[in-house]
């Protein structure tokens, strides 16, 4: 009886050692920290490459039908000063008109496209980094990551050791799950 | 003897495969295979999910429907429960003003052919929607899902042909970047080949 009561007092001891350990050690346990190069995953991303050949196609669409305007504008003010001393007053005045009219309009145009360039601009990169940030939080806690640091132009980051650098392998996994697939789920 | 043998389990199996079947089976055959059919990714608070669904199998019931060859596609936008505090609707995340909602309303209903496109084995030629729409849930719903139709007419060649189904969605309305959502043809073509009867 005395030995059951000891056993089970040895076992509830060592029980107690062995939570505390585990509690000491949870307290006292490093956290996994490592770094990206944010620039280098940001222009090393296939979804960035894409987005980039979108903005410019986009733009050079764009440019092309402000050069038809700024073409049409031109050759109605080459069209007035060869037929300057051709004109009377009044036709002169008309021609004035339809000039200014036509500057307004490329000016507008010209400022419109500039604010959607912009703008799509500014949704395509944000698109970009939604994605990239998303990748890199499932990244963490998928490899138990506590904190994944970002270095950038400004120097939040001034030296990590490359053994904690994990850009190549968060790089090619991102470029990996880019082009999904049922079976890459 | 045994090449008669290998014959006859061929003939057996292209008739499993592409032979008629009832209704019931062809929707188990869905069923069972549906996970194919979907290709899903987390971005920035939403799960986007392009699911391909073989329509004919859904109007089978009706002997004047029959498959024309046209993709059917359902783009389904929907918010993250655990990712903030408030787990809003798709059609209100990120909106601010009035304006904002109704562009995205717009957006929605009117734009959906310049953002999502489909290419076939990375060639070059891209095609867009020929007709989409977008569920109008009136909030009943926290997601959000837009019907699209790539129609066989509009290709060339042939929607069946080729390997690799690509359809892609830029994303300019909730910021979710450029999506690639990629089918293999194969799958598709397995059960376009489906015949459904209602006997």
């Amino acid at each position: 009886m005395v030995n059951k009561s000891s056993i089970i007092s040895i076992t509830a001891l060592l029980c107690s050692l062995l939570a505390l350990a585990v509690g000491v050690f949870q307290t006292y346990k490093r956290p996994k920290l490592g770094y990206v190069k944010s620039k280098e995953l940001f222009e090393g991303y296939l979804g960035t490459k894409e987005a980039k050949s979108r903005y410019s196609k986009n733009s050079e669409l764009m440019a092309a039908n402000a050069d038809t305007l700024a073409q049409q504008f031109n050759r109605t003010l080459a069209d007035f000063n060869a037929n300057y001393n051709k004109l009377n007053a009044k036709e002169r005045e008309e021609k004035k008109r339809l000039l200014s009219y036509q500057k307004q309009n490329l000016d507008k145009y010209n400022e419109t496209v500039e604010a959607k360039i912009q703008e799509e601009d500014q949704k395509l990169t944000q698109g970009v980094l939604n994605q990239v940030n998303t990748f890199i939080t499932e990244y963490g806690k998928r490899n138990g990551y506590s904190i994944i640091f970002g270095t950038n132009l400004t120097g939040n980051i001034i030296y990590g050791d490359e053994a904690h650098d994990l850009t190549t392998e968060v790089l090619k996994e991102l470029n990996v799950q880019y082009k999904s697939s049922p079976n890459k789920q | 003897m045994r090449l008669f043998l290998h014959i006859a389990l061929l003939m057996v199996f292209s008739i499993s495969c592409t032979g008629k079947k009832t209704v019931k089976e062809c929707l188990e055959y869905y069923k069972k295979h549906k996970e194919e059919f979907v290709v899903s990714k987390v971005v920035s608070g939403f799960e986007v999910k392009m699911e391909y669904i073989p329509k004919h199998l859904f109007a089978s019931a009706d002997p004047a429907i029959k498959p024309n060859g046209d993709l059917n596609f359902v783009l389904t936008i929907a918010p993250i429960k655990d990712y903030d505090d408030e787990y809003k609707a798709t059609m209100f995340e990120k909106i601010s003003k009035f304006e904002e909602y109704k562009e995205r309303v717009f957006n929605l209903n009117f734009e959906m052919n310049k953002l999502v496109e489909l290419s076939l084995d990375d060639k070059p030629e891209v095609y867009v929607p020929v007709l989409f729409n977008t569920e109008n849930t009136y909030g009943l719903t926290k997601e959000i899902k837009i019907n699209l139709i790539f129609a066989a007419k509009s290709v060339k060649g042939e929607f069946k042909e080729a390997h690799k189904i690509d359809v892609v969605f830029t994303d300019e309305i909730f910021e979710t970047g450029i999506s690639h959502f990629v089918f293999d043809n194969h799958i598709i073509n397995n059960i376009s080949q489906l015949v459904c009867s209602v006997n």
